[in-house]
């Protein structure tokens, strides 16, 4: 069931308070103490890449943002409106980042060309 | 803890002291002082991020940006760091072994 569905301007003043809302989040939804730290920096990734991508594409639409928890999974959804061919002009550490720090990460396909970056953190029960 | 940059001159290197959360928010004014100081001709930097409680890929993206400025220039880049959750940022992403990263202002200064 959805705990959190934040949206936020593609600014980047904003994306901490998505940081700190996922922090919240997770620890509501059971994620281990240990790992809060983790879910924070990774949400924070996906969504600060995004609201860069938002902006170097001139996409003005909000970044939303789903955070939900059921029994066996904490899971975050990031939508890109941007086109999902448009590379990012990082290098990929944004993305090696959050990939690392989230014990799964997949990017889904959307009708339009965009995608939406799922971040899941299995829970033990 | 609000975002918080100062320089401060040590044995000839400038050492920028960054506290707060260095984020995709905040690393654009860290960049603008860092750029203003190479301007000036003070490449021998040293990044003291002992008070940073937290750090994204912004942040490493602009250690990187820097370090590239400053070797161009023929200075150097130094990076303090001792909390286990920045130096987790710099592990997972392999940085570690690009940037001189050292747990005190007093051992960046030695190198």
């Amino acid at each position: 069931m959805p705990v959190a569905t934040i949206s936020i301007p593609p600014v980047a003043e904003h994306v901490r308070t998505v940081r700190m809302v996922a922090g919240s989040a997770a620890r509501r939804g059971r994620v281990p103490e240990e790992a809060i730290d983790e879910v924070r920096l990774a949400v924070g990734e996906a969504v600060a890449r995004v609201v860069l991508r938002h902006q170097r594409a001139g996409v003005d639409a909000d970044v939303k943002v789903y955070l939900r928890d059921d029994p066996e999974v904490f899971e975050v959804e990031v939508a890109d409106l941007a086109p999902a061919d448009m590379p990012d002009d990082d290098g990929g550490i944004s993305m090696a980042l959050t990939q690392s720090l989230a014990p799964q990460c997949s990017a889904l396909p959307n009708q339009e060309g965009t995608q939406t970056f799922r971040l899941s953190w299995p829970l033990d029960n | 803890m609000e975002f918080s940059l100062s320089v401060s001159d040590n044995a000839g290197r400038a050492v920028v002291s960054v506290g707060g959360e260095l984020d995709v928010y905040t690393a654009p004014e860290l960049e603008e002082r860092l750029a203003a100081l190479i301007e000036e001709g003070r490449v021998a930097i040293i990044v003291d991020l002992t008070d940073v409680s937290f750090m994204d890929s912004t942040g490493l993206g602009l250690l990187i940006k820097v370090l590239k400025w400053t070797r161009e220039k023929g200075g150097s880049l130094d990076v303090v760091a001792n909390s286990e959750k920045t130096l987790k940022v710099f592990r997972i992403t392999g940085l570690d072994g690009v940037i001189s990263l050292h747990s005190s202002v007093d051992e960046a200064l030695g190198a």
